[in-house]
């Protein structure tokens, strides 16, 4: 998928490189990147990072990567530790360990670990498990998310977003075996809303199942609504149907 | 509640769409972040919205979907990404963009220009506005003008405000977001008050 020239730069050991536009960079050991930069792939297998704005088809971290400015692609990999300190822009994105960034605004995001984002998580699917802790809103088309950690957002929205507590030992591995497996949310605004383990001041939606272990001090539905026998609802009412 | 705004629970109530939908247009950029403004209520935080604005958008883009069209066609049609568009002063001219009035302002602060760039495009439209509302005079609007191209980019992927004060005969102008309030001193006045966006959406539907 060359588009960006032939022009190939690999790092290996250790060493610096100015911007530029490339074929495929690859780091391996460690390596930096001094200016912005345009490619087709870039590699990080060590210890990467970027001084500039990245824009590049594909970027691929195994261990640690560092973004100082924005970072656009297509597709980012991430196996060990990312951190992105502005606006990430991705279309596929996928995390196995942990992301931290500016923002998020992607197309399809699975995560097993951890993610943080400063400001606002856009996406039209988020699917994972682990933890998330978005200071701003989290507006996604559908999640899906199993908690294996403690997890906050100050606003989650979309059509549907299910958030349970995660099973099993995957995620538990990556995040940490003895924290507490909870979210917590001001206010979670979608059609269709499944909830465990979570403590949020508001609940607003159409068909609305809050599930055990929650605590909710207010559910508003305009179509159905189920609580489980260890949930607590502080008041829960039905609002005339949109 | 403040006037002139409208809670998001009213704002659904009213228009029969859903959570879904307004956050699906939100991440479309089919409604500016500016627009949601977050008070504190007697429930905590709540998101409220200036009313006129967005019940009108909401209105458009729901129109827009009856005739089939898809979000993406709907974001251009509300944001339009005009980056690559160029017209020379003789078509700003032809399809009535601006006034000879206007586009002899232009040509005084840029005499070798053959062809403007969007940014340019609406810098004019908007001067052109003005001059034609008689709220500013040639010398006036030429403030405007360099203002607009000095500015118009801080306030890019944001909605900004031109506003051109007047204070015995001596004339300011400046850029602030639209959503801020603006107090002047007794002997001030505020000449004009034209909202960027909306004139990069009339332009838009012109050209």
């Amino acid at each position: 998928m060359a588009q960006n020239g032939t022009n190939n730069m690999k790092i290996a050991g250790e060493g610096s490189v100015g911007g530029g536009t490339y074929g495929d960079v690859t780091i391996n050991g460690a390596g930096r990147v001094t200016g912005d930069i345009t490619s087709d792939d870039f590699r990080i297998n060590g210890a990467g990072s970027a001084d500039g704005n990245v824009a590049s088809l594909l970027i691929d971290i195994n261990g640690t990567g560092s973004f100082n400015g924005k970072v656009e692609t297509k597709e980012m990999n991430i196996k060990g530790d990312a951190t992105v300190k502005q606006g990430l822009g991705v279309s596929d994105l996928k995390v196995k360990g942990r992301l931290s960034a500016g923002g998020i605004a992607a197309n399809i995001v699975d995560v097993r670990g951890e993610v943080r984002v400063k400001a606002n998580l856009e996406a039209e699917t988020l699917t994972g498990e682990g933890a998330f802790h978005v200071d701003g809103t989290m507006n996604v088309g559908t999640l899906d998310f199993a908690l294996h950690g403690l997890s906050n957002a100050r606003e989650i929205g979309g059509d549907k977003v299910r958030v349970t507590l995660g099973r099993g030992f995957v995620g538990a591995s990556l995040v940490g075996l003895f924290t507490d497996r909870r979210l917590n949310v001001e206010t979670v605004e979608a059609d269709e809303i499944v909830l465990e383990n979570t403590t949020a001041r508001v609940v607003r939606g159409g068909n609305v199942r809050i599930g055990s272990g929650c605590d909710v001090a207010l559910v508003e539905y305009s179509g159905t609504i189920e609580v489980a026998s260890d949930a607590r609802v502080g008041e829960s009412r039905q609002v005339a149907k949109a | 509640m403040e006037p002139g705004m409208i809670s998001k629970k009213d704002l659904l109530q009213q228009t029969g769409i859903s959570y879904g939908q307004l956050y699906r247009w939100k991440r479309k950029n089919l409604i500016p972040e500016e627009w949601f403004v977050r008070k504190s209520t007697f429930t905590g935080q709540e998101t409220f919205f200036p009313r006129d604005k967005i019940l009108a958008r909401v209105e458009r883009i729901l129109s827009m979907k009856d005739g089939d069209a898809s979000l993406d066609d709907i974001a251009e049609a509300v944001s339009p990404d005009l980056g690559g568009i160029s017209l020379t002063l003789a078509e700003v001219a032809e399809q009535g963009i601006a006034s000879d009035a206007a586009i002899s302002v232009f040509r005084s602060a840029h005499p070798d220009a053959a062809a403007l760039v969007f940014g340019e495009l609406v810098s004019l439209y908007v001067v052109d506005k003005l001059l034609g509302t008689g709220d500013v005079s040639l010398e006036e609007a030429r403030s405007v003008l360099a203002t607009l191209e000095e500015q118009f980019g801080a306030f890019e992927g944001s909605d900004g405000d031109l506003v051109c004060v007047r204070k015995m005969g001596v004339s300011v102008c400046g850029l602030i977001t639209s959503s801020a309030e603006l107090r002047l001193e007794t002997s001030a006045r505020l000449v004009a008050r034209v909202n960027l966006q909306e004139s990069v959406e009339a332009l838009s539907a012109r050209l």
